[in-house]
């Protein structure tokens, strides 16, 4: 469905719903006059101006992105009545929130927690089940939570640690910020499910992460919080929605009946909130560059280019689900004032190669897209924030924590597909930029086929390549010996050798796939493509479904042909990424076919491992499986305002940044952003205009 | 590719694609004319090989980057191996000396691909097996028809024929035949062979050997049981895969396996969809049974997998 299908319930009292919001059309000023209640008035004195002279708009504060840190920061400093303008270079909002799981881990005695450690239900009533952790578990403070995220002792299942080189300064004020933002986040239409667990870098000692939830209705109704099934892609199995380009899931479990969770019940109603609250959003704009003042150093504004998205088969561009407050502007590049400040929230490094290939030059691959491919673009997690800010002198922060987050870099289990992190079906206009929703086959699934690399040679111990270590999340995950409340922090033994010589639980079959083989070449030395070889009788005894929308005879990620042979040069013309000849292809299944006859793997030991099956029944298939660069930990340096810091240990006047672009935090997912964005736009609002 | 010129210009660069090429196969030569176009009047271009025979010619053109060019398709020739060729400018600006250039055109027999498939992990002493074949040309020759042998570990032929003209169910154009053999009487592991021979047609394919490995076993006297079940719930795993090797089976709704094999000690590793591996040794003397609890794939869980 889209915002334009006429068969959507008017309901003019209960604020907007999307007909109105539609509507409410492209034009700033008749958008606003469409929302009622104070919010408007404001918009309408405040929106962004077209200006003349240098610039082309201006508003007191720009945000370049339109993710988790730049909604929220967005909110925050409208709130206070600043005018408020967010580029973002996607077609639409959300950024990676909109696909993500929603796992929103803050903490610090935060307002959840408090509900939950009194077996409480959410205000509107929606949670009927009993919390999911013991008080004890939910009995936290701002204290512990930062002795938590700045803990010497951990060491993960990598033998890398998570928390001892967080930024101190950032450490503290993101957890005093921690209970606010979660109120706030409520405060604009977001509804939390019950306490499960701690997410990555969310610390070891206490459960911090509900997910966000909406109730299954019979209106997409965001102020009462309710969706269909239309838009939370749950009428058919293989079909999604423009609104939601991920599927929602079942939220009994942690809600009650009729719930469903994922990044839709995030982003969608923190967007709406902007909205109605007089944000602006100019969507379809890379941000490039920032403008700086050469006597002052002051921030004063950004450039950002046209960046539209074409559908490839119909040649129409994607347009925003909601388009109130968007302004249409399709000059190749404008340059925007920022009269109090500019926030970078544009996002990480992880769709960059050459930027990746700063912490591990292997991942200069350009095959291996960065998670949310599709959804995102181009120009998702471009690393735009970080090359900017350097030209203007500032520093960086915790760049080697990059390498120190298991989903940081993996092997998925998702073949098929470019876009291999989220299983995106078809109903989402960015669909047909990755053709196929992939073939989910778990780790487990990973014994039915061998992997070969771009000259069709193994390369590893298949049922391993999947394999690693969790994520240094309460209630332990093997990275200190202590596990739930009996977790000490900063405790010695967590990293003593002979703990760690017990935890340590990482093959390195990642480095293997992305390593120098025989169809490399200088200068770059691309390990190129890999692939899961397997034959019909896998398919027989996997009952794996082999068909579109899983997987996609067009897309180049899928092949089947006849022979071996066949299949060889069917990769090796179809392929985008494969470079070179698959030479050994043939020979490489000779020798497995021998090595499970004689139930013996010399090269990798698979025997020892799992059993081994002959790839020898015509058709044979080959599903391509994807390294994914999924989020970034190193960044722009910032202080606990969320300032960027130049080299000489100053702010930079009037640039702040939050989320992905800020290094020096190793914590994953969602907690980072929202909390980065809350503090920014509290301070950068603050500041003189 | 390599170019020769004479001395003077104008200069001809010759791209050949692909290189090498398939006997029969199509190829195209792009021919390179360095000189103005309004020079060379209506120039074209000659292609002939090592004897002088004109495999083709073209004219001269401007091309999309804006400068002269000639292309000629043809098939590549059926014999393998090099082929010297000739190009030359014809015919020549009044005032120029003759221009030409030569090249190699690298032509390639056809592989064949064979596949052999529903061979059994274990066949018994002095008992007949048998299994299938496949055939079929990666360039698109039809296979019909097309000749094979299977030969033991001596070399001797213990078998000979050809395959169908059906394609084989799931395929486009995999032609194939069942094969029946008799295993040696003596248990053992033997390496025999089979090989696809070069069929008689108009292109040259090169003979292709794949080993056939036959793992012949004692008579069965020895069963093992195996039952699966899902390690949380207790409830039975069907379909789960059970392998001892040589010897492999499914469970069935009731998570029960029954293999009948020769008294040993096996390996045994019990899988399922969405179950890891489980692994354990087993003696089996006269009936064993195995339970074997799966552990679910789960080892990362939305908190992981999501951000």
């Amino acid at each position: 469905m889209t915002g334009k299908k006429d068969t959507e319930t008017e309901k003019a009292d209960s604020g907007l719903n999307r007909r109105d919001f539609f509507k409410a059309g492209a034009a700033v000023g008749v958008g606003a006059a469409t929302l009622g209640a104070p919010a408007i008035a404001l918009a309408e004195q405040d929106v962004p101006m077209a200006t003349s002279g240098p610039w082309d708009y201006e508003a007191d504060i720009v945000i370049a992105g339109g993710g988790c840190a730049g909604i929220t920061a967005a909110i925050r400093a409208r709130d206070t009545g600043a005018s408020v303008l967010v580029v973002d270079q996607n077609f639409d909002l959300g950024g990676r929130m909109l696909h993500s799981g929603s796992f929103l881990s803050l903490g610090g005695g935060d307002v959840i927690q408090k509900r939950d450690m009194a077996g409480q239900a959410d205000r509107e009533g929606f949670i009927t089940v009993p919390p999911a952790e013991e008080p004890a578990e939910l009995d936290d403070s701002v204290d512990l939570l930062f002795t938590d995220v700045t803990d010497w002792s951990v060491v993960d299942g990598k033998a890398q640690s998570p928390y001892r080189y967080n930024e101190r300064e950032l450490m503290r004020a993101w957890a005093e910020n921690c209970p606010p933002t979660r109120q706030f986040l409520m405060d604009n239409y977001i509804r939390f499910t019950r306490i499960s667990g701690t997410h990555g870098g969310g610390g070891l000692s206490r459960a911090r992460a509900p997910y966000c939830f909406l109730m299954l209705g019979d209106v997409t109704d965001i102020k009462a919080g309710t969706i269909t099934r239309e838009d939370a892609g749950l009428v058919h199995p293989e079909r999604t929605s423009p609104f939601a380009p991920v599927q929602m899931e079942d939220a009994e479990s942690f809600v009650g009946p009729g719930a469903v969770r994922n990044g839709v019940a995030l982003a969608r109603p923190l967007e709406f909130s902007a909205r109605e609250k007089g944000v602006v959003f100019m969507l379809n704009r890379r941000f490039t560059d920032l403008v700086q003042d050469p006597d002052s150093g002051r921030i004063l504004g950004i450039k950002g280019t046209y960046s539209p998205r074409i559908n490839p088969e119909t040649g129409e561009r994607l347009e925003s689900f909601w388009q109130n407050g968007n302004v249409d502007e399709r000059r190749e590049t404008v340059s925007i004032r920022a009269k109090k400040a500019v926030i970078l929230a544009s996002g990480g490094h992880a769709g960059n190669p050459q930027v990746r290939s700063m912490f591990y030059p292997a991942m200069r691959e350009p095959a291996f897209p960065t998670s949310g491919m599709a959804l995102q673009g181009p120009g998702g997690q471009d690393a735009s924030a970080m090359i900017a800010a350097l030209k203007v002198g500032a520093n960086l922060a915790g760049m080697q924590q990059n390498l120190s987050y298991p989903t940081t870099f993996h092997i998925a289990t998702r073949l098929g597909t470019r876009d291999a992190y989220t299983d995106m079906m078809p109903g989402h206009p960015t669909f047909v930029f990755r053709g196929s929703s992939g073939l989910g086959v778990g780790n487990a699934g990973f014994e039915e086929f061998i992997a070969v690399n771009q000259v069709g040679k193994r390369f590893f111990n298949e049922v391993r390549l999947p394999k690693r270590p969790g994520g240094n999340r309460y209630p332990g995950d093997g990275a200190a010996p202590g596990q739930g409340l009996e977790h000490k922090p900063r405790d010695w033994r967590n990293c003593s050798a002979e703990w760690i010589k017990q935890s340590y639980n990482y093959d390195h079959g990642l480095d293997a796939a992305i390593a120098i083989n025989e169809g490399s070449k200088a200068p770059h030395y691309y390990s190129g493509p890999l692939w899961a070889i397997f034959d019909q009788d896998a398919v027989d005894r996997t009952g794996w479904e082999i068909r579109y929308p899983f997987v996609n005879e067009s897309n180049g990620y899928y092949f089947k042909a006849d022979t071996i042979a066949e299949l060889t040069r069917k990769i090796e013309a179809g392929h985008p990424f494969q470079r070179v000849p698959l030479s050994y292809l043939d020979s490489t299944i000779v020798s497995w076919n021998t090595y499970v006859t004689n139930n013996l793997d010399p090269e990798f030991d698979r025997h020892v491992d799992a059993p081994m099956y002959a790839i020898a029944k015509p058709p044979f298939y080959a599903l391509s499986i994807m390294v994914i660069w999924h989020d970034s930990y190193g960044g722009l340096r910032v202080n606990g305002r969320q300032q960027v810091i130049d080299m000489h240990g100053q702010p930079i006047p009037g640039l702040y940044a939050g989320g992905e672009a800020v290094g020096g935090f190793n914590k994953h997912g969602l907690g980072k952003g929202h909390v980065h964005g809350f503090i920014a736009g509290t301070h950068a609002a603050a500041e003189l205009g | 590719m390599p170019t020769q010129s004479d001395t003077d210009a104008p200069v001809l660069t010759i791209d050949l694609a692909p290189q090498p090429v398939d006997a029969g196969a199509a190829l195209t030569m792009v021919i390179h004319v360095d000189a103005p176009f309004g020079a060379l009047g209506g120039a074209g271009v000659v292609l002939t090989d090592a004897t002088g025979t004109e495999l083709g010619r073209a004219p001269v053109v401007v091309g999309d980057d804006g400068l002269p060019v000639a292309t000629i398709a043809l098939d590549a020739p059926a014999l393998p191996g090099d082929h010297q060729w000739q190009v030359a400018l014809v015919p020549l600006p009044s005032d120029a000396a003759p221009r030409t250039a030569t090249l190699t055109a690298c032509v390639l027999a056809h592989p064949i691909g064979l596949t052999l498939w529903d061979m059994p992990d274990a066949v018994q002493a002095g008992r007949d097996f048998t299994f299938r074949l496949g055939l079929k040309c990666p360039c698109g020759c039809g296979s019909a028809h097309w000749p094979f042998v299977v030969q033991d570990q001596t070399g001797a032929q213990v078998a000979a024929g050809t395959v169908g003209d059906a394609p084989w169910p799931g395929t486009d154009a995999l032609c194939h035949a069942q094969v029946t053999l008799t295993a040696p009487t003596i248990p053992g592991v033997q390496d025999w062979a089979i090989t696809a021979l070069p069929p008689h047609h108009a292109l040259p394919h090169i003979a292709r050997t794949l080993p056939l490995r036959v793992t012949v076993t004692p008579a069965a006297d020895a069963t093992l049981t195996v039952i699966a079940v899902d390690a949380a719930t207790g409830a039975p795993v069907d379909r789960a895969k059970v392998v001892a090797h040589p010897f492999r089976a499914f469970t069935d709704a009731s998570g029960r396996a029954t293999l009948h094999l020769p008294q040993g000690t096996y390996t045994v590793f019990v899988s399922g969809k969405q179950y890891f591996a489980h692994r354990q040794t087993v003696e089996v003397s006269d009936t064993a049974t195995l339970h074997a609890p799966l552990h679910i794939d789960h080892a990362f869980s939305d908190a992981d997998t999501w951000a």
